[in-house]
């Protein structure tokens, strides 16, 4: 990927602007964009499906110029075009591709963060959250359907409700556990 | 969303890898890419199965499609994690609803049951006259244990309590401290303090802290430094206390009020990389006090105070109001909505 040095700024406004001239509307679409090429290598089976994302859209950029005034069309679709393109040379030239890292030794250190994390975040949560998914969770198919006619929701409403805490949650979770190794490992970090 | 035109059944196939033909991923991968309906979609059915993954709820055949296909990327074993914490938690605090409600019932049951002690006692009328004065004595040591003794440790906080019931001495919050307002005038000393209470705290914790030491006495004599705003002798003595009790979310808290009180008087000295390093220290302590015990009224109220002196406007609003959901009724909430009001007035484009 040794383009990558060859995309200057100029090429990486360019494309944003042909994502849409509208700047902050263009990083939107950029980042959504992004995040589902990311889902779709992930899920042909690509460990490093954020690199192979990257690599997709750095192609695009390369040649965005001359793409940009004949194409008709949402962008994304020859953005999906590349990402064909980079799927069969991979299969052809398959590379080597780590095996994910094993488990820590400290297995269960690593549970009682997460879960001390976790409650510490449910905690940060509107008044509710905290019951809700947690009865959710615990919860078998029946139960769920109980509980969302108790709450006066469909259950599909109430699958929605809870993925939409999750993903509020995921991140906080991250950040949290990040800090807490990070204050393990002895290394300073200020919080201002 | 419009599930009736977007088919689950599909898009899980397509994440367990039972899609193989280009025919069959083609029509997705476009829709994902163009349709946000559609991609959110995706993402429940992501959650649906890694639920039912963690639940141990999906087929022989799935599982190993899970494993060797979905668990390719970090991003996706991180989100199995994640709901294994998740299933964890609900367990545990399915566990405690339990034991809660077992509890209450054993004690319900108790309180039916006769006790028998007389037939307990030796037959013989002398033997049972003494049997029965040991037992009144020691009834007796006990009931004066447990109700009547003080310790010296326990004398000195009650004393040190009594000695600012009517105003506080600093603005945080100390951990065992009832409700008192902070003094009218500014650059005023004077706390009405309860000289005589003040004293004996100090008698009483100063011997605490020299015949019994440990994480209990330093942490009461440290409460009294606070008050007396010998801010450096508080933390060193929180400090000790925490080196031998390094869980206890109280002494987090309290070093945080003793660092804050700290930062606040460098500020007004102008020494403001003081203030700041002894501000973020603070931060620190409140942070995992709130770890330990997440709704402790204490920490969650200094903490609000901190960010509010550190200029960080966003954040000490958003723990003011967590403050007021965990404590909606008592007099620290007064004091709570009035610095909200005065940090919303100040910035009308937060909250």
């Amino acid at each position: 990927m040794g383009q990558k040095s060859m995309i200057d700024q100029t090429a990486f406004e360019r494309l944003l602007f042909w994502l849409n001239p509208d700047r902050d509307k263009a990083a939107e679409k950029y980042e959504a964009v992004r995040h589902r090429l990311v889902e779709i290598f992930a899920s042909r089976g690509f460990p490093d499906a954020e690199l192979l994302a990257d690599d997709t859209i750095d192609r695009v950029t390369l040649k965005v110029e001359k793409i940009m005034e004949g194409w008709v069309g949402d962008p994304a679709y020859y953005f999906l075009g590349v990402a064909r393109k980079v799927i069969l040379e991979r299969k052809r030239f398959p590379s080597v591709v780590l095996p994910p890292p094993p488990p820590d030794d400290d297995e269960q250190e690593r549970r009682e963060r997460e879960d001390q994390c976790l409650e510490r975040c449910l905690a940060l949560r509107p008044q509710g959250d905290r019951e809700l998914i947690l009865e959710y969770v615990d919860g078998n198919k029946k139960q769920r359907q109980e509980q969302a006619d108790r709450l006066g929701i469909t259950p599909n409403a109430l699958r929605i409700r809870i993925y939409q805490i999750k993903k509020a949650i995921r991140p906080c979770v991250k950040q949290c556990c990040n800090e807490d190794a990070l204050q393990r490992n002895h290394m300073p970090q200020l919080v201002i | 969303m419009s599930p009736d035109v977007v088919d689950p059944n599909k898009l899980r196939q397509y994440l367990l890898g039972a899609l193989t033909e280009e025919e069959q991923l083609a029509p997705i991968e476009e829709r994902l890419l163009v349709d946000d309906d559609f991609f959110e979609e995706l993402q429940l059915v992501k959650d649906d199965l890694i639920d039912e993954y963690v639940k141990d709820e999906l087929t022989a055949n799935d599982r190993q499609h899970f494993e060797q296909h979905f668990l390719t990327t970090s991003e996706r074993r991180e989100h199995v994690r994640h709901a294994q914490s998740l299933a964890r938690c609900a367990h545990k605090s399915l566990q405690k609803a339990k034991q809660s409600s077992e509890k209450k019932d054993l004690k319900d049951s108790n309180r039916t049951r006769p006790f028998f002690l007389w037939t307990w006692l030796p037959q013989t009328p002398s033997l049972r006259f003494v049997t029965i004065l040991i037992l009144v004595a020691g009834v007796g040591s006990l009931v004066w244990r447990v109700f009547l003794y003080r310790s010296d440790l326990q004398q000195g906080q009650l004393a040190l309590k009594t000695a600012y019931r009517l105003r506080r001495p600093v603005e945080a919050r100390v951990s065992g401290f009832d409700y008192a307002p902070l003094p009218n005038t500014r650059g005023n000393n004077e706390t009405t303090v309860d000289e005589l209470s003040r004293q004996r705290a100090q008698r009483f914790l100063l011997n605490a802290e020299k015949d019994q030491p440990g994480a209990e006495s330093y942490h009461a004599l440290g409460l009294f430094y606070l008050t007396e705003k010998k801010f450096d002798e508080a933390v060193e003595l929180f400090r000790r206390a925490l080196e031998l009790n390094p869980n206890n979310p109280y002494i987090h808290s309290d070093l945080g009020a003793a660092l804050l009180e700290k930062g606040k008087l460098y500020k007004l000295n102008g020494e403001d990389g003081k203030s700041l390093e002894a501000f973020a220290e603070s931060l620190e302590h409140l942070n995992r006090a709130l770890t330990l015990n997440s709704h402790l009224p204490e920490a969650l109220f200094n903490r609000a105070l901190c960010r509010e002196y550190m200029g960080q406007q966003q954040a000490a609003v958003e723990d003011w109001r967590q403050y007021l959901e965990n404590d909606p009724q008592s007099r620290w909430t007064d004091e709570a909505r009035q610095h909200l009001k005065q940090i919303e007035s100040q910035t009308p484009e937060i909250g």
